[in-house]
């Protein structure tokens, strides 16, 4: 039996549920209708672009973060099942977002002249559900590996504390992203393109994109765990505004750290460095 | 103790990822047709350790849930 929830709870989930079908529907129509509206790069020579073959791709995903969803929805009830849903589709995805948007139109310089040379970020090449620029299936996939990771740390050490819970899942995210990026990244696959010159990297992919993966799920963790007193201070409508409020200072402060790395890095790190093993 | 049932339901997002990890990491590296991005298989050992422990705490019925 679900937990049952209040009626200003089944608001939220309506609300969410729409903005997120909303979003998915504009975005998805945008990318493959209008491509030149935000410059969407050409898929020539990229393997399974077909719209069947992109849509069957695409349900692999969906099917594993429907399996994490109804455990959340079991466990925890529609509206906190929800919460950890449209926050980590608003938490990754604007952070995505902004990060392939800023490669593309070379917006770093702002930040500090040291990133004037960055050649770009990347590109993500095969979807039939859009995010935004980013496909749906990589927003669904933060979250089932989000919300997998926090449950594998809780099961093995529940009673550890809140900080190293959060760490260890992000550690556990990124040894993950360490054999997938390279294997999605292949000639074969090309699910995504580094335009990135970075200059350190291991496995010829830049070392941010593996502190990204760390830090999203860090604090994501962190910040679902503080949503049971949010939502005790401030009740479940404004609860959930300062939930996404919360969210949205954690992103900001995580791309200024990622910035800041990389004006550095560009700075000080000559020549580049790639770790790699068998020229991986 | 959690039942049967339970167990399989806590057990989901353990299966969810291992499952992904297998499409995305081992069964891509396959078909990639490069043999060394199945050779780097063990920098994601963490994930095959910590998802088989917690497994079997769940089925032990050791998991605090």
């Amino acid at each position: 039996m679900a937990i049952e929830i209040t009626e200003s709870e089944k608001r939220v989930v309506w609300t969410i549920a729409a903005v997120l079908g909303a979003v998915v529907l504009f975005s998805s129509i945008l990318h493959h209708a209008f491509p030149w509206v935000l410059d969407v790069p050409s898929n020539e020579g990229i393997n399974f672009t077909s719209y069947p073959a992109m849509f069957l791709l695409d349900l692999i995903p969906i099917s594993m973060a429907a399996l994490c969803f109804y455990h959340a929805y079991r466990t925890t009830g529609l509206y906190k099942a929800m919460m950890f849903l449209g926050g980590s589709f608003f938490f990754t995805g604007l952070a995505e977002n902004v990060w392939v948007l800023m490669g593309r139109y070379q917006l770093f310089s702002w930040f500090s002249h040291n990133l004037d040379g960055v050649t770009g970020t990347y590109y993500f090449t095969r979807a039939f559900f859009w995010w935004g620029e980013m496909p749906m299936v990589i927003c669904l996939g933060w979250y089932f590996i989000a919300y997998a990771c926090v449950h594998i740390v809780g099961v093995l050490i529940p009673r550890s504390s809140l900080m190293l819970r959060a760490a260890l899942g992000g550690f556990l995210a990124m040894s993950f992203d360490l054999w997938m990026d390279p294997v999605q990244v292949s000639p074969m696959w090309q699910s995504w393109k580094w335009i990135s010159n970075e200059t350190i990297k291991v496995f010829s992919i830049p070392l941010s994109n593996f502190m990204g993966w760390f830090l999203l799920i860090f604090l994501f963790a962190i910040a679902f765990d503080k949503l049971p007193r949010i939502l005790e201070k401030w009740g479940t409508g404004k609860g959930t505004v300062m939930f996404f409020l919360t969210l949205l200072l954690y992103k900001v402060g995580m791309l200024v750290v990622l910035m800041a790395y990389g004006a550095v890095a560009m700075k000080y790190v000559s020549p580049p460095i790639n770790l790699t093993i068998w020229g991986i | 103790m959690p039942n049967e049932n339970n167990k399989f339901i806590e057990s989901l997002p353990v299966l969810a990822f291992l499952g992904y990890w297998l499409y995305s990491c081992l069964i891509c590296a396959a078909l990639s047709g490069d043999v060394r991005l199945l050779k780097i298989w063990f920098v994601s050992s963490p994930v095959l350790i910590a998802s088989a422990l917690s497994l079997i705490r769940i089925y032990k019925g050791q998991a605090a849930s």
